[in-house]
């Protein structure tokens, strides 16, 4: 094969002798040169294609799962941004509170960036259902306002969301634990906020079941007016769940509404409310990489092989055209513009695969099915759209582009040390 | 004395010691010897403090840096094991109360006239707002077996023996202490606890502030419990009466009792 290539490359390359060539001419001949043979290139291309293939897709869904991870983590309880008593977070309880709660309630449904707003008392208390009992966190939420910025009160699986101002609103897994059902009484009892006791009674109305066991068995809410008052806490509040568009805007909306805080009082945006959520995704995207750069670099072995044989296979034909006047220059781009072409064929294959179906997915969503149980554990949503992003499709080609230059390159720059004289004894 | 001990657990049986009595019987002078065990100086008095009954009355000062509460309540008790203390001022907080019988306590609250056992999770919340735990409430003879017990300092001052004890709770007990530290008079009067916890850093300390006759003994009358990771926090519980011998029925050990009925 190799000995008939020969006899036709010089015709072509001939032209080189004539000193300058235009870069037209060296595609054409690097294009003509790639699929001589076309078995290895076909090899090495789909080698290219695969991987761009891999690494889009799943990179697509591992970035659109996390925006879905995201929304699902911060829609359940936690909500984008929260404002507290600043030391609320760090120590949670009941004397660091916002005193004037309804007033910068009222101030923040205002504020720029904020789509929805709601109040929340919270208070450990004894939760006793006739003779069993257990200690846990009343949630004094405002019934009307808390729907806007949880999804709580969408998991009901039983009963009404807070109809009655002694109304309590339990999670299924706790009432299972407590014996309880619709209808049922509950008397808390917890310490009063200047000493003295606590108490309240609420009736259960509304049973939910989020599949995520710590808050089904541990969560009950009932309305804001009758913690504040069995608590004395007057107009007292411990968190304002805040709202905005889009998760990924709550930064900025935050650093935007601190300074009109009173004092006491912090905002603080979901990445400082649920720090394992960053943390989970981190760790997600690091073993994420380890992969691609794995898959990538293999990838780009394998054009740098291809092209090692390519160029010790041709010692021949290259000094024949240094002998007739090529520049080695000349020979090294041509090399490179074939690793170009052999690069943009996987591509184009891979991208052209990869990108419809992304495209197509990231419009619909992919259901996880059969999974609802771990997607409530492990805070997934029920559907994951893939990311299309410049960053989710381009990355992968991007990446392999500069490893194929190199592949080509560094076998490419032996040429300079070619002697014609040697090359053309060369045994095929 | 023997019957302080009584008094106090059903208080307080924050600590042994408060609650110590005479090794004897009560009508004599109980001192223990400079040699005495700490497992003496502590079990003897639990052995020998069984059946009594006691009805005291208390004020108790909850502080924080910005308010204070007074209140009062009166406490019953039989044995080690069981105790009434029922809250009778403020007003807003009268009825309250709180039975202990055995390992189980209940609380009642006479507004919703409701009544919940307390689970074992809840043992080391406040109890009534205070810088007492249930735990420092429920405590009695099955405090000991949980603990290797050392005296590691003796020192006679004003013709009494003071031991240092330190307490540790063994690998499997279920305690939340990491180590506990007592100074107890040779009168069995206890003059300070402190609690540590597993890193050994003291986080609540009950001092006696004043000592002094009532009830025909010589106990502590006023004591203090500070949360020491916090400033200025601290309940004060004073002894307004008490009788060491009283006649309390076994009747009013009952849940019928805890609601108030008669």
């Amino acid at each position: 094969m190799a000995a008939a290539d020969i006899a036709q490359a010089p015709p072509v390359a001939a032209p080189a002798a004539t000193g300058s060539v235009g870069i037209g001419l060296h595609m054409r001949v690097a294009w003509r040169n790639l699929w001589r043979n076309r078995r290895r290139t076909w090899l090495t291309a789909s080698g290219i294609a695969f991987s761009i293939f891999l690494c889009v897709v799943f990179m697509s869904f591992q970035l659109g799962s996390y925006d879905g991870m995201i929304d699902t983590a911060t829609g359940m309880m936690s909500g984008h941004m929260q404002v507290q008593h600043e030391d609320y977070f760090d120590d949670p309880k009941v004397a660091n509170r916002i005193v004037a709660g309804s007033e910068l309630l009222r101030e923040l449904e205002e504020a720029p960036g904020v789509v929805a707003a709601a109040p929340r008392v919270e208070g450990f208390a004894l939760v006793s259902v006739g003779e069993r009992s257990f200690g846990g966190l009343v949630m004094g939420v405002d019934p009307v306002r808390e729907p806007e910025v949880s999804a709580l009160s969408k998991q009901i699986v039983e009963g009404e969301y807070l109809p009655r101002t002694d109304s309590a609103y339990v999670g299924k897994a706790l009432a299972t634990n407590l014996g309880l059902k619709i209808g049922d009484e509950i008397f808390v009892m917890g310490s009063a906020l200047e000493g003295g006791v606590a108490a309240a009674l609420f009736t259960v109305d509304g049973l939910f079941d989020t599949g995520q066991v710590e808050l089904d068995r541990s969560i009950m809410q009932v309305p804001l007016s009758a913690v504040q008052s069995a608590f004395d806490l007057g107009d007292s509040v411990h968190r304002i769940v805040l709202m905005a568009e889009n998760a990924n805007d709550a930064t900025a909306i935050a650093q935007g509404l601190a300074p009109t805080l009173p004092d006491e009082a912090r905002v603080l945006d979901w990445d400082k409310l649920l720090p394992e959520l960053r943390q989970m995704i981190q760790m997600d995207a690091v073993s994420g990489l380890i992969i691609y750069v794995l898959l990538l670099a293999i990838v780009t072995l394998s054009v740098a092989n291809s092209f090692t044989m390519t160029v010790f296979e041709r010692t021949r034909e290259f000094g024949m055209l240094i002998a007739i006047g090529m520049r080695p220059g000349g020979i090294v781009a041509m090399i490179v513009i074939e690793a170009l072409c052999m690069w943009a064929v996987g591509t184009a294959i891979g991208a052209a695969i990869s990108y419809s179906l992304m495209i197509g997915l990231g419009a619909v969503g992919v259901p996880i099915a059969g999974l609802e149980d771990m997607a409530g554990q492990f805070m997934m949503p029920e559907r994951i759209h893939p990311e299309v992003s410049f960053f989710t499709l381009g990355t992968a080609p991007v990446v392999l582009l500069v490893g194929t230059l190199v592949a080509g390159l560094i076998p490419a720059l032996r040429v300079r040390r070619l002697k014609p004289v040697e090359a053309l004894r060369e045994e095929e | 004395m023997r019957s302080a001990r009584m008094a106090s657990f059903a208080f307080a049986g924050v600590s042994l010691a408060l609650v110590s009595g005479p090794l004897f019987a009560e009508d004599e002078i109980a001192v223990a010897s400079v040699d005495a065990t700490a497992v003496q100086l502590l079990q003897g008095a639990l052995e020998l403090t069984r059946g009594a009954s006691s009805y005291t009355r208390l004020a108790m000062k909850i502080h924080r840096p910005d308010w204070e509460r007074n209140m009062e309540l009166e406490a019953w008790t039989q044995g080690q094991e069981d105790a009434l203390i029922r809250f009778t001022a403020p007003a807003k907080d009268a009825g309250n109360a709180t039975l202990k019988l055995a390992d189980s306590m209940w609380t009642f609250v006479p507004q919703l006239k409701r009544e919940a056992r307390l689970p074992s999770s809840m043992m080391s919340q406040s109890w009534a707002s205070s810088d007492f735990s249930y735990n420092d409430l429920s405590r009695s003879d099955n405090y000991l077996r949980y603990y290797d017990v050392q005296i590691v300092e003796r020192e006679e001052s004003k013709g009494h023996t003071i031991f240092s004890l330190q307490m540790t709770p063994y690998d499997d007990a279920p305690i939340v202490w990491g180590r506990e530290t007592m100074v107890l008079r040779d009168d069995y009067v206890m003059l300070s606890q402190t609690f540590h916890d597993q890193d050994l850093i003291a986080l609540k300390q009950m001092e006696t502030r004043d000592i002094g006759p009532l009830g025909g003994r010589e106990i502590p009358l006023v004591m203090r419990m500070s949360d020491l990771a916090e400033p200025d926090h601290w309940t004060e519980i004073r002894y307004l009466e008490a009788d060491f011998d009283a006649d309390v029925p076994a009747s009013k050990f009952t849940r019928f009792a805890l609601r108030g009925e008669r």
